[in-house]
């Protein structure tokens, strides 16, 4: 198979098929996610249930053609490299299409796909306004929900206009 | 060598359509069409030696099948790509005829899914990633594609309404479509809503039923009972799984297997005298309609509205009533292939189109996911 190295904070790690990113992120340092020899080895989407579980985001880039990848997997659907390291997400984002799910029970719930300022598009839903106010174009903003089955990414409508500039950055 | 005229379909059947009530299996239902489907070609089931099938009920389709038929075939293909599946095998089973690794090939399909539970009958996984939002499979996701055609396009509701009122009007031709009331854009826009902008009157039906279809060498296809109609061109192509994979919502893969279909078949969406398209939801005939070039792209909720693809209409698309107001039996695609044959035999009786030489079948598996197109014709088309 295809071998190659990780090139992450200087180190270098050789994989073999295995993945062994640490699951975590560095706070308040940087967006990118590391891979070091001694972390442990985390499939691709149990670090993104990490990150999740740490507010963040996590989606992957390809260091071999920059492409933005989600969802996470072992390697690049563009170019094939298996040279992929993780980065989170600033938040922002874009309804990029929408649907209010209805059912005999209960009230309309939203679906969307969102497309995020680093340049993946996810579904997710749009909570803080009714389901069917949901709009395509809409500026949405990144937030975490807890649900039984663990921490879910949602999204909540942004102040048009935009607000002023947070701490947040986008990532890379 | 090109494909092109080198197969045929030379016996076509439903099973039992609609709802068959308890008992029967979806195997009955593929027992049934088989038998019909090889007396209208005038087979006989030794005949057969290559099984085609999909199924979301039995996990080895064609095996359940050869089983339950009682053939030993020498050539077998379970290619599952949803409801598009069986276009897909018409294709493979035409190549297979030619480099000789069969000779007669059944596809056939069954369900029982409206006798057995009223809501349709799916193996389909959810990305762990997507279950947290609940989208509703498979309509959410042709919703969320209708609402950026509507965004990007002006497409309006009452536009894709214009798509179920056409096969409505279509089904009352037929008089082995399910529902042949009649209905209006009012009822449809009046009617529940599902998964916004879609409602229960913009989805197919949720029916029993099934088919088959015989098909084999054109030489071999001459000398049976019914005018060989010929495979002349087949494109397939999938681009994503998942919704939030397909690269643009408004743009499925028939952009790719159209052309493929057309460049084999020596002919474009003008020389197309009837189109059997897909019609899982109202979205899928305005996409479907762009993507095989019988209007530009964003042109669609125009070219459908006003009557235009009705009866008596610019293009006949969908005179089976489709899978809006015909039969949506879980999986459609053979149901296509039935009435393409139909139309270019002229047996269609009251929506016979006039001089239908060549009919387009264009099939659609998963979200919006899998998309074969197949050119047939008449022998004059050869």
């Amino acid at each position: 198979m295809r071998r190659r190295f990780f090139r992450c904070s200087g180190e270098s790690y050789r994989t073999v098929g295995a993945w062994s990113f640490r699951g975590g992120y560095e706070e308040g340092k940087g967006e990118i996610a590391v891979a070091s020899e001694d972390a442990p080895a985390g499939a691709p989407a149990e670090v993104y249930g990490r990150y999740l579980e740490g507010g963040r985001l996590g989606f992957q880039r390809c260091r071999d053609c920059s492409s933005m990848v989600f969802y996470p997997r072992v390697l690049c659907p563009v170019c094939g490299s298996v040279d992929l390291e993780w980065g989170t997400s600033g938040g922002r984002g874009v309804v990029y299409a929408t649907t209010a799910v209805h059912s005999r029970d209960g009230e309309p719930y939203n679906v969307a796909l969102v497309d995020l300022e680093e340049g993946i598009r996810m579904m997710s839903r749009v909570e803080g306004i009714p389901a069917e106010e949901v709009e395509v174009g809409r500026r949405v903003r990144f937030e975490v929900r807890e649900e039984d089955d663990g921490p879910v990414a949602v999204f909540v409508p942004m102040a048009e206009p935009e607000e002023p500039e947070e701490s947040e950055e986008p990532a890379r | 060598m090109s494909p092109r005229g080198r197969a045929a379909i030379v016996g076509v059947a439903e099973s039992d359509l609609g709802e068959v009530g308890p008992g029967l299996t979806p195997l009955d239902l593929i027992g049934q069409a088989t038998f019909r489907a090889l007396d209208d070609a005038g087979l006989e089931k030794e005949d057969v030696d290559g099984l085609f099938s999909a199924s979301a009920y039995y996990h080895m389709p064609t095996l359940s099948m050869g089983e339950y038929l009682g053939i030993r075939p020498r050539y077998s293909d379970a290619t599952s790509m949803g409801g598009s599946s069986f276009v897909s095998h018409l294709f493979h089973a035409a190549v297979a005829i030619d480099a000789g690794l069969c000779e007669v090939a059944l596809i056939a399909y069954g369900s029982t899914q409206r006798s057995s539970g009223g809501r349709l009958v799916s193996g389909s996984e959810t990305l762990p990633y997507e279950a947290p939002y609940r989208p509703r499979y498979p309509v959410s996701m042709y919703a969320l594609a209708a609402s950026r055609h509507m965004y990007e396009y002006g497409t309006t509701r009452e536009q894709l309404a214009e798509v179920a009122v056409a096969a409505r009007e279509w089904a009352k031709l037929n008089p082995k479509a399910f529902v042949r009331d009649d209905l209006s854009v009012e009822d449809v826009l009046d009617s529940r809503m599902i998964s916004s902008p879609l409602s229960v009157l913009d989805c197919c039906l949720v029916t029993d039923g099934g088919g088959a279809v015989l098909v084999t060498s054109s030489e071999r296809a001459r000398d049976l009972r019914k005018p060989p109609v010929y495979l002349l061109g087949a494109g397939e192509a999938h681009w994503h799984r998942n919704i939030s994979q397909m690269p643009d919502l408004t743009v499925s893969a028939a952009a790719e297997s159209g052309p493929q279909a057309y460049r084999m078949a020596k002919l474009g969406p003008e020389a197309v005298n009837v189109a059997l398209l897909y019609d899982a939801f109202t979205i899928n005939t305005v996409l479907f309609l762009e993507d095989l070039g019988f209007c530009e792209k964003g042109e669609g909720g125009a070219f459908v509205s006003g009557g235009r693809i009705s009866p008596g209409g610019e293009l006949a698309v969908n005179t089976n009533g489709g899978g809006l107001s015909y039969n949506h039996p879980g999986m459609y695609g053979l149901l296509l292939l039935v009435e393409a044959a139909r139309q270019v035999r002229g047996e269609c009786g009251e929506r016979q189109v006039a001089g239908a030489n060549v009919a387009l079948v264009h099939g659609n598996g998963g979200v919006l996911s899998s998309q074969v197109s197949a050119v047939l014709g008449s022998e004059e088309t050869l």
